[in-house]
């Protein structure tokens, strides 16, 4: 788009020569050398008694000016921490609705998921209530809310919770309320989990693990538990 | 001619994924406003009453005694309760029996907060669901903007004397 240069802008080339009115050229940067922090670009200088210098025939000289132009370094760092924003609310929304790559540590999910291996977990289970009895979850710790905990979900909302007492002189039951799930290690002598701090409200959870990618001896979709008579909603 | 509407398409879909993911993080990490409902939060807040939540005292740990906090409902994942901090972690917490006979008190474990509206005798708190863990909680209401005749910060409770951590 070319714009018409008034009478009161003065082209002006290194050897002397005045040139114009004439048009000026987009592809060209324009500098108001009385405003020169204002038409930085090929705007027309609404000013009265301007010189409008063509950057390119002054070469080198002008174009180092132009790269030291405080509002040039302004201009550039705020483009930078803006697609930094940018691409980081991206990333951080794939991570939180689509899923991502996690590392659990902890001897209390073996010989499922050991100490150190790398997994998949995605989030749209969670989002779309469809977390099951059997499936490994990632939720936050219901007792240190900085730290995730990584445990498989035993037993629904209204389930019946077989309780042990150490004795086994006799066994004790509980529901679990609406709104909670049960969680449990698969490692059950070695795990902190509902049997300490009770069921876990729904909203704590915030992924589900289905793949396991890393040992590589053990890649592929997870086992069941190996404590399959856990699973009784009678 | 497909291939235009194709590229705009995608072009516009590209957009909207774009500003929507900057506008969730905003809501998510910064605040927004909400508008509460319900009676549990009078004369505090009322029914359909606007307020601003910001969000960054959650992610810093920084909520404390007599903040109205918006937290995930610990019997309903979707939906959201609008309460004051009574106590944090640790505090002792006095529960009245209906009789007055005995008083009980307990303490609020690790990693959880107790929850009172301030309309007390309607509202469904912890007194009901017991203590809720913090990571359920979700921003803290600091400014109402509707209606217009109660415009500004929020009051303290109105039930100043259940702020007891001995």
């Amino acid at each position: 788009m070319a714009r018409r240069i008034t009478e009161k802008c003065i082209l002006r080339q290194d050897d002397g020569l005045l040139q114009g009115p004439g048009i000026l050229k987009p592809w060209i940067t324009y500098i108001c050398f009385e405003t020169c922090f204002r038409c930085f670009f090929w705007k027309p200088c609404n000013c009265l008694k301007i010189e409008c210098i063509i950057e390119k025939t002054y070469g080198q000289w002008w174009q180092s000016l132009h790269r030291t132009m405080l509002r040039g370094v302004l201009g550039k760092t705020f483009r930078l921490i803006g697609y930094t924003i940018q691409y980081g609310c991206i990333a951080h929304c794939a991570f939180e609705y689509v899923g991502g790559v996690v590392m659990c540590s902890g001897p209390s999910m073996e010989p499922t998921i050991h100490n150190s291996d790398i997994v998949f977990a995605e989030n749209l289970s969670r989002h779309f209530y469809g977390i099951q009895r059997g499936d490994i979850v990632i939720a936050k710790s219901p007792s240190d809310p900085k730290s995730n905990i990584c445990k498989r979900v035993i037993g629904l909302e209204g389930d019946k919770i077989l309780s042990n007492s150490p004795s086994g002189f006799f066994k004790s039951h509980s529901y679990v309320p609406v709104g909670h799930v049960w969680l449990e290690g698969d490692n059950l002598q070695n795990s902190t989990d509902s049997r300490y701090y009770g069921p876990v409200p729904y909203g704590l959870i915030r992924g589900r693990i289905f793949f396991k990618i890393w040992p590589l001896n053990d890649f592929g979709f997870l086992r069941d538990s190996p404590n399959g008579h856990r699973f009784s909603d009678d | 001619m497909l291939r235009g509407v194709l590229g705009k398409t995608f072009r516009l879909i590209g957009y909207t994924i774009q500003y929507g993911c900057i506008a969730h993080c905003a809501f998510e990490y910064v605040g927004g406003v909400v508008m509460c409902s319900g009676p549990s939060m009078e004369p505090t807040i009322h029914n359909s009453d606007i307020v601003f939540a910001e969000n960054l005292s959650r992610h810093f740990y920084g909520i404390q005694r007599g903040d109205i906090v918006i937290a995930k409902s610990p019997s309903d994942p979707k939906s959201n309760i609008c309460k004051r901090v009574i106590g944090l972690e640790g505090d002792k917490i006095l529960s009245n029996s209906p009789s007055g006979f005995f008083k009980s008190h307990s303490y609020v474990p690790v990693g959880h907060v107790w929850l009172e509206g301030d309309n007390l005798q309607n509202s469904t708190d912890s007194r009901y669901y017991g203590p809720v863990p913090y990571g359920l909680i979700r921003g803290r209401i600091f400014f109402k903007i509707w209606p217009l005749n109660d415009f500004g910060f929020l009051r303290d409770s109105p039930n100043g004397h259940r702020f007891s951590d001995d």
